[in-house]
Order: C-alpha cells, then structure tokens, then sequence
C-alpha cells in the first residue's frame, strides 16, 4: 500500500515533467523510425525481407534498443537529481516522508521507467507485426517467443535495471544533474581503455577487466552468452579483448552490482545533511 | 505541554560550531520567535529539530513522546518551511501543493482550503517559477498549513519581502496563532517578531543568548531619561535609589536603567533630596535594545525605517 503511495506521488511528478516525456518519446520514436523504415524498404523492393516475427527480435534490440541505456540513464539522472538542486527532496521529507520512502519512491520511479523502456520494443514489435496485415510479418519460423530471445529481452531487462541503479546513484551522490550525468558517462566510458591498459600489464587484469560493470551490462542481450559452444566461438574471435561471461554469471554479477549501486546510493543518502 | 524541548544541542561543519549546546523549551500555543543575525545557527537548529540535519551532540524531543530516533514520525504533526521556498518549478502553484498533499495524505479540499487561506487561489494555475517572492512564501506557508499540524515552524517567512507581503505574512501568522496552533518562527527581522510572537530566543554564532517571554524580556529593563539643572547632584542621587541598575551621562541627560517603571517614585525620590528634574520620560526597551545589547549588532531595520 504505502510503495504504490510513493509511487503515486512519483508519477505524478514525472508525468508533468518534460523530460520524462521527451525521453520516453524519443525512444518509442526511434522504433517507429526503424519499423517504418524497414517496411518503406521492403515496400520500395531494397529488402527482400519484410520485419517478421520471431526472426527480427533481435534487431529491435541492437537497432534502436541500444538507445534505451542512454535514454534512461538521462532520465533517471534529471528526475532524481533534480530533487536535489531544488531541494525539494529535503522538503518532501520536512512534510512527512522519511528518509526511507523518499527513496524507495525514486527507486520505483527508476523501476517504472526500466519497465517502460523494457516493453516499448516488445510492444512496437508485436503492433507491426501483428497489426500491419500484410502477410508474411509474423513469419511462423517458429514460437513468437523462443528461447534465445527470452534470453536477450531478459539480459535486456537486467541491463536497463543495472544501468538505471549506476544512475541513480551517481544522482544521489552528485549535487546537480550536470555533474551527476557526467560522472556517470564518465564511470562508462573510462572502465574499458583503464582496464585494457592494465591488462596488456597483467594476466590478473584480465579477469577483472570482463567483470567491469560496462563490460558485463554491454554483453546481457547476447543470446550467445547462453549456449556455451557460441560462447566459446565467440570469446575466440574476440583477440585482444576481455572474454565474455557464460549467461548466469553475467546475470547474477550485474544483479550484483546493481545491489552495490543502490546500498552505496542509500548509504550517501541516509547519512548526509538534506 | 512541552511542544519542543532541545537540551544541549550540538552540530559542527569541520570547525565551525554551527549550532553550540543550546536549550530551549517551547510551550503549545506559544508563538515562538528565534532571532538571530544571519549565519547565526538558526536554520541549522531547525534542520536539526526536523531531523534533516544529523546532530553531533544533544537531545531533542519532541511533543513529549518522540525522541531523537522518531522525529520522521514527528514530522506528521508538524507544518514547516527552510530557507526558500522549496518546490518544482514546473509545476502549477496548486499542483505543488497536490503532491505536499500526497505526502500528507490530505485531501483535494485540504489543496483549495490552503490556497484560499494565503489568497493564491486566484493565481493556482500558474507555475510556481511564475511567483513572485511573495507568492512563493504564501505558498510555503500554505503547503505547511497543510495536514492540520500542531506544530508550524516557519523559516524567515519575511525574508525578501516588501511591507506590504511582509504584513501579509504576519497576519497568516496571527490567524494560525488564533487556531491554536503553536508557531516556531525564526527571522533577523526583529520588528516583526516583536510584532508577531509571544516567547522569543536570541541566538549568536550558535549560541542562545537570552530566552523568555518577549514582554519579560522588553520590560526587564526599563530605561528612564532624566534632565536636571545640577547635573552631578543628580547623579550622586540616583546613585542612591534603590531600582536604579546602572546610571549613564548621556548629553544634557542621564540615562537610568531601572528594576521597575514607577516614575512618580523616582520623582518623588530626588525631589526629597532637593533634585527638581525639568525631564523625565520613562524610554521602553525594544527588542532591538536587547538584541543590540546582546549581540552587538545593528539589526535590520522595520519596514518603515527601511523605506525612509
């Protein structure tokens, strides 16, 4: 009762904010634009291929998919942070929430946006395919949902949640959108050249550098992560670079992480002068 | 009952004692004024007493049965505002006060009957960033009234405002004091809090110099100016009365500090000992007299004064 209150009174401010609309809008956009384009193609004869399900899963991931990492990480940075800058998260406190609840509403907040972000491609997927009425969109190769694709929607899952956690504690911890945003893009960025560096130093760096946050969220919705035999192809043909993780370590290592995000943000939180 | 009770409270930034082992009682229906100059503790000492702000020492207890650990719980019977007005700049004045709502659980009714009350209703449409100064405080006080709190502790609610808003909040005041309600109002408008408050602190570098009843703390020392053609005999003389404290040349006068207001006694007094005043006025100590006193400083100015 009381988390679906917090999340009552997030939603309400997220829902007259422009920048939850403008990133959530650029990113069912970005599907429209690529679904769209895809049929203007086969339409025009340049693709033999219409877009069909269970095939082109995938490439709704990897396409406009990808966005999605860097559009909730600006989402979850400007509507947290700027609690911050506006003190408004100290005067939600002064008028009754405790320390707690104001969190755990930013922390629902930054869930309901994982979940819409995680279903705007299920769901623009399956409305051209479904409702486009040519023959051929959903091409019958198999089940609408198979296996490898539970898989990736589900890495998927898991790396908009670690990526929003990363966020939100940067949010947390900085004192403005501004710097919370680039310490974020910051600790992304930096991860892999640092870890690449120390790793032509030492074998050991290695092992710590395919566990690097970065490196784990980047590889969650590789469907090969989950059969061992492309897995190992792949680690293979990756010549000089950190080998990816097999399926479950990855997950349980970002699910990790994604605790360690979230206690270190608490703790920041619960500790400091509002 | 004891509304607020701070014993010995203490908070630090590195070096600097911000808020330095202060005590101070605050009585339901009191309207309690805590002065101080600016940067002298007094937002620091609410953030505490709202427990937003971590102590370094001391206690607090608030409506006699939360301590230290349960102020998040005693913050439901409290209405308070810190520093600025604090709200989303994108959203509407009532929409603002839709989510304090939220918060407090209190109903859309609760949302107009507040704006009516501060005379926002007019202008609740508008985004808060729209408000002037002045709309932005009515709304803060607004969003305080909020919930029936027991306890409204406003944070220089005068701050930045011109007269005629600061005589608006002082009636807002006045009629949350009429309700009942007992007011914990800090400023360094010290005009206003003698127009406004029943108990007064006075609060330097972290310090509470003096406390009390703001009557007691006026009248405690009442000041009389006294003229007579011999001079020196007038100041043997009242060197021998009883309820002068202190007797201090001040031009052609003297000025006397006194333990009571009974003139005719002085008079009566010197003119017993062949000292005939040809001036004598009995000068009421303001609350800026004490606070000068205390502090040293020169307080802000009254509106009016601030105007000439």
């Amino acid at each position: 009762m009381m988390a679906l209150r917090l999340l009552d009174i997030e939603w309400f401010k997220a829902r007259h904010r422009a920048v939850f609309w403008v990133t959530s809008g650029f990113f069912v956009s970005m599907f429209l634009l690529f679904l769209g384009i895809t049929q203007y193609r086969h339409a025009a004869g340049l693709d033999e291929r219409p877009f069909s399900l269970p095939r082109d899963w995938l490439d709704l991931l990897r396409g406009p998919g990808g966005l999605g990492v860097l559009l909730i990480t600006v989402a979850v940075v400007l509507l947290v942070a700027s609690e911050r800058t506006w003190r408004t998260q100290r005067q939600n406190v002064i008028d009754g929430l405790s320390r707690g609840q104001f969190f755990t509403g930013k922390l629902l907040l930054a869930l309901l946006l994982v979940l819409i972000y995680w279903i705007t491609p299920i769901v623009t997927g399956l409305v051209f395919a479904i409702f486009d009425g040519r023959p051929g969109y959903t091409d019958g190769t198999g089940p609408l949902l198979p296996v490898a694709m539970l898989h990736a929607y589900g890495g998927f899952f898991v790396h908009l949640i670690a990526t929003a956690a990363q966020a939100f504690m940067f949010a947390i911890i900085a004192s403005s959108s501004g710097s919370a945003l680039a310490l974020t893009f910051v600790f992304s960025i930096a991860q892999m050249p640092i870890f690449l560096l120390l790793s032509s130093r030492a074998e050991y760096w290695i092992a710590v550098a395919r566990r690097a946050p970065t490196m784990v969220f980047d590889q969650l919705t590789n469907p090969a992560i989950w059969d061992p035999d492309r897995l190992a192809q792949l680690n293979e043909a990756r010549q000089g670079l950190p080998p990816l993780l097999p399926g479950a370590e990855a997950i349980a290592l970002a699910l990790g992480y994604t605790a360690l995000f979230v206690g270190i943000a608490w703790l920041a939180f619960r500790h400091r002068d509002l | 009952m004891r509304i607020i009770e701070v014993s010995d409270l203490t908070k630090r930034y590195g070096r600097l004692t911000a808020v330095d082992r202060i005590s101070f009682t605050v009585e339901q229906g009191q309207v309690f004024g805590f002065l101080g100059p600016n940067g002298s503790g007094k937002t620091t000492t609410i953030g505490l007493l709202l427990g937003i702000v971590h102590p370094d020492g001391g206690t607090i207890r608030l409506f006699e049965q939360y301590g230290m650990a349960e102020l998040h719980t005693a913050r439901r019977r409290i209405g308070a505002t810190l520093e600025t007005p604090n709200f989303y700049p994108y959203l509407s004045g009532r929409d603002n006060l839709r989510v304090v709502a939220k918060i407090k659980e209190a109903s859309e009714a609760d949302v107009s009957a507040a704006l009516d009350a501060v005379g926002l209703t007019p202008r609740q449409g508008d985004r808060f960033s729209k408000y002037s100064l002045g709309m932005k405080q009515r709304l803060a006080i607004a969003g305080a009234m909020m919930g029936d709190p027991e306890l409204v502790i406003l944070d220089e609610p005068a701050n930045g405002l011109d007269p005629e808003g600061m005589r608006e909040i002082r009636e807002i005041i006045h009629g949350l004091a009429g309700q009942g309600r007992t007011i914990f109002v800090s400023s360094h408008l010290l005009y206003e809090v003698e127009r406004t408050c029943t108990h007064v602190a006075i609060i330097k570098k972290g310090r509470i110099l003096t406390q009390g009843p703001l009557d007691q703390l006026v009248r405690g020392t009442s000041l009389a100016r006294v003229r007579s053609a011999d001079r020196e005999a007038l100041l043997r003389a009242v060197g021998e009365y009883p309820a002068v404290v202190r007797a201090e040349p001040e031009g052609a006068d003297v000025l006397l500090e006194l333990r009571d207001e009974d003139l005719a006694a002085l008079n009566r007094f010197l003119a017993e000992r062949e000292v005939y005043l040809s001036h004598l006025v009995l000068q009421r100590q303001s609350l800026e007299d004490v606070f000068i006193d205390l502090t040293g400083d020169r307080p802000d100015l009254a509106p009016e004064e601030a105007a000439a």
